[in-house]
């Protein structure tokens, strides 16, 4: 897979994976190699590495995305050219969803009437399922104002990521007028028979469940939701376009364990099945570049310290863990590199198993110069 | 056995109606999941183990333990002895719910039919949750069980279930969802009949992660009662023997060596293993577990209960007796 060129001319990369396989470091590491490459890229992250953010100095929350001031980065040894900037953003899915309301009700009193609903409260408050939806909207967003030359976004853990690809499908299909005109009450003549049989189980159903009060709060609360539904639907086909577009690519980020890798596999299928195509895999966490290492055992032969060669024995049962992860994860890059030519995509790449979490700039600009070197299916 | 002895004995990781099992991805709650209720069960309890799932349809890492990747079932059904196990799907929360609302089962099969209905409760955010909790209420309710063990999806997922039911109980009090939210609500804060169980890994960000899901579960009112360091590496070198290779190495240019590697991860294990022992909350019962290397996952099921016998805050005395013999505590040690 060629990183280097993804990073110099692809204008949105997603980064795919299940949690804790390194998503996010490896997100903003690209987004970094963008701005050494005098791009001016934005790193979109959902489920940010805490540290890494306070390195870079991001605020745990914020309405917009931030600079990574230059300062910083010139301390860090990190030149970056005219023009090249690093931001980076926490999505928070209130602020989002506020400048939704915002930007599309008709007029100010249409904001406020929706932002006063109780439901819109609660909406707002519960994250769940609303991480998907902000995702995609936030992307279409900076895409469509044209500020970035290049936006990695960074998505929530593999099966809400699964729900970020389906979210703009969900969100049409909620949208779509025949599966709110069932909620939504409208003067009957508009209505089908079908409709209004399917209408009246609905309600009957839901007032049973959530008692007659919460229903008419709910339609209501649709009926001002209504006006922006017509362009929030434009977005979410928006949205699908752009990720099908040759300006977006899509990387799938494993680790070597297991149920990691398997996600990945998964993810690759499910991307396909979406009518997407996956770049590449990156392979993290490899133990690949220690191939050619002296064995303990080598190393004691030569030695005449008796109290080192006993230390060294006792190293074989971690030698012999290597040897055997070297191998596994041989096969796992060989895996990858096979699935992604049967499936038209451009290969794997390897990252080592590095002995320092990256947790500031420096390990970042490490970590970004270490992936510019790899070429197509190459490791570490 | 004295009350005095009882007050001094640790609980049982199960001890609770409800066990949640959360945390993030790959830190070892399946299987954890599956350790606990297999223990429970072999205690002489009937245990039920539950895994949330989006899609009824995919294989069940959960219950593929036991030889049941894809149960065609979505009620509880038997795996051995006392032990069942279930998948908790939104969907069938809604009929659940449906089913209760409508009485009428004809209606309710239609209602489901209906596509704009089932779009519906699948796209608007929170539906799917309160489907899951509608669920768990349920599988609760019916005291067919000592305990329900569930299987939740990454830490996110976990929250959101758990601050769920605050918001909507606001928005809808009353009714067959209200209720059933309230009833939701009282037995996941009721530290006598809930607690959450959560896994780790050795390494800093993970255990510091676990502090911070440590603490929001408590802000949603819901009991931690234990905590698992899970995978924790073999180090083979005592501390002056790690000093001596560190000097040698430094003085000797062979580069990195097959193993050098390993001791990095261990480094980061012990230190990662310092936070979990003390930088997590006393009150806490607090588990280790060595990385167990298995050919086949029953043999790592086998070895793992040993370790979840052994609280960390107690002394050998102390542990709680079990009811069955443990055969594979010195194995386990080995």
């Amino acid at each position: 897979m060629k990183i280097d060129r993804l990073v110099k001319e692809q204008s949105v990369i997603v980064c795919c994976g299940a949690g804790g396989v390194g998503k996010t470091t490896v997100s903003a590491a690209l987004a970094l190699a963008a701005a050494r490459n005098g791009r001016k890229a934005l790193v979109l992250t959902i489920d940010p590495a805490r540290r890494l953010a306070q390195a870079l100095g991001i605020p745990p929350t914020g309405h917009e995305p931030s600079a990574i001031d230059h300062e910083l980065m010139r301390a860090a040894g990190i030149d970056v050219p005219e023009g090249g900037e690093l931001h980076a953003w926490m999505l928070d899915p209130a602020s989002v969803l506020e400048s939704v309301v915002d930007r599309f009700a008709p007029s100010k009193e249409a904001a406020q009437q929706i932002r006063d609903t109780r439901l819109y409260n609660a909406l707002k408050e519960v994250m769940a399922g609303l991480q998907e939806f902000t995702a995609a909207e936030a992307l279409y967003d900076f895409k469509e104002r044209n500020v970035y030359d290049l936006i990695v976004l960074d998505t929530p853990p593999s099966r809400n990521a699964l729900d970020f690809l389906d979210a703009p499908r969900r969100l049409a299909r909620f949208l779509d007028e025949r599966t709110l005109s069932v909620f939504v009450p409208q003067p009957n003549s508009k209505r089908s028979a079908i409709i209004r049989a399917a209408s009246k189980v609905v309600t009957t159903a839901m007032s049973k469940a959530f008692t007659p009060e919460f229903v008419s709060e709910l339609q209501q609360f649709l009926s001002a939701f209504a006006a922006l539904f017509g362009k929030m639907r434009i977005h979410a086909k928006g949205v699908r376009q752009l990720l099908q577009s040759k300006v977006a690519s899509f990387i799938v980020i494993t680790s070597t364990e297991e149920a990691a890798f398997e996600e990945a596999l998964f993810f690759d299928r499910r991307v396909r099945e979406l009518g997407l195509k996956v770049e590449g895999f990156v392979l993290n966490r490899t133990y690949l570049d220690s191939k050619d290492a002296p064995h303990p055992d080598e190393l004691a032969s030569a030695e005449e310290d008796n109290g080192v060669k006993e230390i060294l024995s006792k190293l074989r049962p971690l030698a012999e863990t290597e040897i055997q992860r070297i191998a596994s994860d041989e096969a796992l890059f060989e895996k990858l590199v096979s699935v992604s030519s049967s499936s038209g995509g451009d290969g794997a790449v390897a990252l080592p198993y590095l002995d320092e979490t990256v947790e500031d700039l420096e390990a970042l600009a490490a970590l970004s110069a270490r992936i510019l070197k790899l070429d197509r299916s190459q490791a570490c | 056995m004295s009350s005095v002895n009882l007050m001094s004995k640790v609980e049982p990781i199960w001890s609770r109606e409800l066990v949640l099992v959360s945390g993030k991805g790959g830190v070892g709650k399946t299987t954890l999941t599956a350790v606990i209720g297999q223990m429970a069960a072999e205690a002489g309890r009937k245990v039920l183990i539950a895994e949330v799932t989006p899609d009824l349809h995919t294989t069940s890492p959960l219950l593929s333990h036991f030889g049941h990747p894809r149960p065609r079932s979505e009620e509880p059904f038997r795996i051995s002895g006392d032990l069942y196990g279930i998948r908790i799907a939104p969907q069938s929360g809604h009929r659940l719910f449906l089913r209760q609302a409508l009485k009428v089962r004809l209606l309710v099969d239609a209602a489901m039919k209906s596509a704009a209905l089932t779009r519906f409760l699948m796209a608007a955010p929170t539906f799917p949750e309160i489907g899951v909790l509608f669920q768990i209420v349920h599988l609760i309710r019916q005291k067919r069980f000592d305990h329900v063990i569930i299987d939740l999806p990454a830490t996110g997922h976990a929250l959101a279930l758990a601050s769920l039911p605050r918001v909507v109980h606001r928005v809808v009090p009353t009714g067959l969802i209200g209720d059933a939210i309230k009833e939701g609500l009282d037995i996941l804060t009721s530290a006598s009949r809930c607690w959450a169980v959560i896994p780790t890994l050795p390494e800093s960000m993970p255990v510091t992660e676990t502090g911070e899901l440590i603490e929001s579960l408590h802000e949603c009112g819901i009991k931690v009662g234990a905590v698992v360091l899970n995978r924790i590496p073999n180090n083979p070198l005592t501390d002056a023997e790690r000093a001596h290779l560190d000097r040698w190495s430094a003085q000797n240019s062979h580069g990195r060596f097959l193993g050098a590697r390993e001791l990095v991860r261990v480094d980061r294990a012990l230190a990662a293993q310092m936070m979990f022992r003390s930088g997590l909350p006393e009150r806490l019962i607090k588990y280790e577990v060595p990385e167990l290397h298995a050919d086949r996952d029953q043999t790592r099921l086998l070895r793992f209960p040993a370790y979840l016998r052994k609280p960390l805050n107690l002394s050998p005395t102390d542990h709680f007796e079990s009811r069955e013999s443990s055969p594979v505590i010195e194995e386990g040690q080995a």
